[in-house]
């Protein structure tokens, strides 16, 4: 294990949250329009405007203006939304939990059926199982989960009200969210781990493995599926990462309360400090997960060398 | 993962320096042969084919006008339902309008947003790529800090604030997903054209006195075109998706104009009594994104066989 590694890893990861961080600050105020504008309700007067201005030093240059927007964000800061009045970090980490729950729930979900379809898939190439396994993985890329999500309410809730249409609390309210979205994941981890499992298959040691007479279970978990699981770990991890900045379309379709349904009702009330809020958050964490997974790649297995 | 000498793109290659009719003769019999061993591709370019032509004759193909309606006739269910009729053949929405025609009307929206957009972003980030794979260096670390920092963000949140600050007009919207999708581009386009650079043909041609501008042309794009219209044709599956999130969340083109995303939106309300207003135009999404998917992967069965499993 190369130190060196995990010092040029840790450097670049901040390298690229700064870059998060300047290209939100320069975007918003590249938009056309005044930022303030923005910051205000559509019925300020203009001395409000004028004096929120200088609050929030946009009457500065803009070096000092970002420097300033630096600071506060370093300090735990991302702003205060114009209409709540409240901290925007407050306000994400009331709604984490929600997030967490339905990413971890639609991820176990899309894992535990996707994971072992796609060895049974390609330990039967061509076979009746792969090509179902197959078809599926190709209609959950092709299903908007937004689409699904109504399609489920209508049957499931509304025609034969087996679970409730939206809300959180009870397991009941877990599920379609969880299905709608664990649909929309298990395309993409099926086709990984079924092309991961048939590349392991055809390597030697597989060969090798059955000549010595091992018995084909034992190959296909010791030998193939341990070996074909370190990308679909990274595929995991990586869409994880995605999902605990707020699935926005699910979130919204199921009324589910996190970080998703935050931004698209701050976008609705056009309170900007918060829908920038998220962004930022979320393209942080996604960076942050990124940098967890290649260093606990670097703890499991010292094989793997990466190259700058 | 994707290999850098594709048999067509090879043949490219040749097309330019023999351009003959008896060539041209050959290379189309070789994409027939070709089709015939995909699937995926015939019938993904058939979908997309169809749709491509629905889109173009719309205003011929279209029974009625996409946005009159007609109160007295408001949620008509499909002709096959005992209270549906032949003149409304996929039934009517909220205000009676002719579900069939929005839908044929909406394709061309999602469509120009799809392609153009894809082809924008595809522009965009294979000359990015391309100038980080060749000259490598300053340029190559800045282009990538770019990319990683754009793969980061949550792109549906990003459309959407970008659309809530600029407006949603169709230019907008072509805009946003051109900002939101070049990067995949580029990044293949850098890791193709990497590779090729270091190709003993590429640095024979170097030695051989050609100038950057004479290697890129004839020998780097040429070869990484194959790739890249594959990354294209997921892509537009991708933009029309979000797009229909958009237009769903009440983002996307303003209405009245048709968007399937803001049809299945209007629908919601309606799901109890009128559940086609919502299921007919989610249809037509699933059926143009499957076209453009399979369309990908045929085409790369085609121009990557080794990537065949």
């Amino acid at each position: 294990m190369s130190s060196s590694f995990l010092a040029w890893r840790i450097v670049h990861t901040g390298i690229v949250v700064l870059a998060i961080l300047t290209l939100v600050f320069f975007a918003v105020r590249l938009m056309p329009g005044d930022p303030v504008m923005l910051l205000v309700p559509p019925d300020a007067s203009p001395a409000t405007v004028e004096e929120l201005r200088r609050e929030l030093g946009y009457d500065r240059p803009l070096v000092v203006q970002y420097a300033n927007y630096m600071g506060e964000v370093a300090s735990g800061n991302l702003g205060t939304s114009i209409r709540q009045h409240r901290p925007v970090t407050e306000m994400v980490f009331e709604r984490l939990p929600a997030t967490i729950e339905l990413a971890i729930g639609s991820m176990l979900l899309a894992c535990l059926t996707a994971i072992p379809l796609g060895v049974l898939a390609a330990n039967r190439r061509g076979s009746v199982i792969d090509t179902v396994a197959r078809l599926i993985a190709t209609l959950s890329q092709a299903v908007p989960t937004f689409w699904l999500g109504i399609i489920l309410i209508i049957l499931v809730s509304v025609r034969w009200g087996w679970l409730p249409t939206s809300g959180r609390g009870s397991l009941e309210q877990m599920i379609l969210p969880c299905v709608t979205l664990g649909f929309y994941m298990f395309g993409p981890i099926l086709r990984l781990t079924r092309v991961s499992m048939v590349d392991t298959l055809s390597a030697d040691y597989v060969r090798t493995a059955y000549a010595k007479g091992l018995r084909p279970s034992m190959v296909l978990f010791r030998h193939g599926f341990r070996n074909a699981l370190i990308p679909i770990v990274t595929l995991v991890g990586l869409q994880t990462g995605k999902l605990l900045g707020g699935a926005v379309i699910t979130e919204s379709v199921f009324a589910w309360p996190g970080i998703g349904s935050l931004a698209i009702n701050a976008v609705y009330q056009r309170d900007y400090p918060v829908v920038q809020g998220v962004v930022v958050l979320a393209a942080i964490t996604f960076v942050l997960v990124n940098m967890v997974i290649d260093v606990c790649y670097l703890l499991i297995n010292p094989v793997i060398r990466f190259d700058k | 993962m994707t290999s850098s000498l594709s048999p067509l793109a090879a043949s490219g290659d040749l097309a330019v320096a023999g351009r003959s009719a008896l060539h041209e003769e050959r290379l189309a019999r070789r994409i027939w042969r070709g089709a015939r061993r995909y699937p995926s591709l015939v019938a993904g370019g058939a979908i997309v084919g169809s749709i491509l032509a629905v889109a173009l004759l719309a205003p011929v193909l279209a029974p009625h006008d996409p946005l009159r309606g007609d109160l007295l006739a408001r949620l008509t269910p499909p002709f096959w339902s005992d209270a549906g009729s032949t003149d409304n053949l996929l039934g009517t929405d909220q205000q009676g309008r002719d579900q069939l025609s929005r839908l044929i009307h909406g394709a061309r929206v999602s469509l120009t947003v799809g392609i153009v957009a894809s082809v924008l972003a595809g522009l965009i980030g294979t000359t990015l790529g391309i100038l980080a794979g060749y000259y490598r260096g300053i340029v190559d670390k800045a282009i990538m800090l770019l990319t990683d920092t754009m793969m980061a963000f949550p792109l549906i949140l990003l459309a959407l604030l970008i659309v809530a600050l600029l407006g949603h007009s169709l230019a907008n919207l072509i805009v946003v997903f051109t900002l939101t999708n070049w990067f995949i581009s580029a990044r293949v386009a850098r890791g193709t054209t990497f590779q090729l650079s270091q190709a003993e043909f590429v640095v024979a041609s170097r030695l051989m006195g050609a100038s950057d501008a004479r290697v890129l042309r004839r020998h780097i794009v040429p070869n990484i075109i194959g790739p890249l219209i594959v990354v294209a044709s997921f892509a537009v599956a991708e933009i029309i998706i979000t797009e229909a999130a958009l237009g769903f969340l009440g983002l996307g083109v303003a209405p009245p104009s048709p968007s399937w995303g803001s049809m299945l939106a209007d629908g919601r309300e309606y799901v109890n009594i009128a559940w086609w207003v919502s299921v007919v135009p989610g249809l037509a999404l699933v059926i143009t994104i499957l076209g453009f998917n399979l369309l990908g992967d045929g085409l790369r069965d085609l121009l990557d066989p080794r990537s065949k499993t």
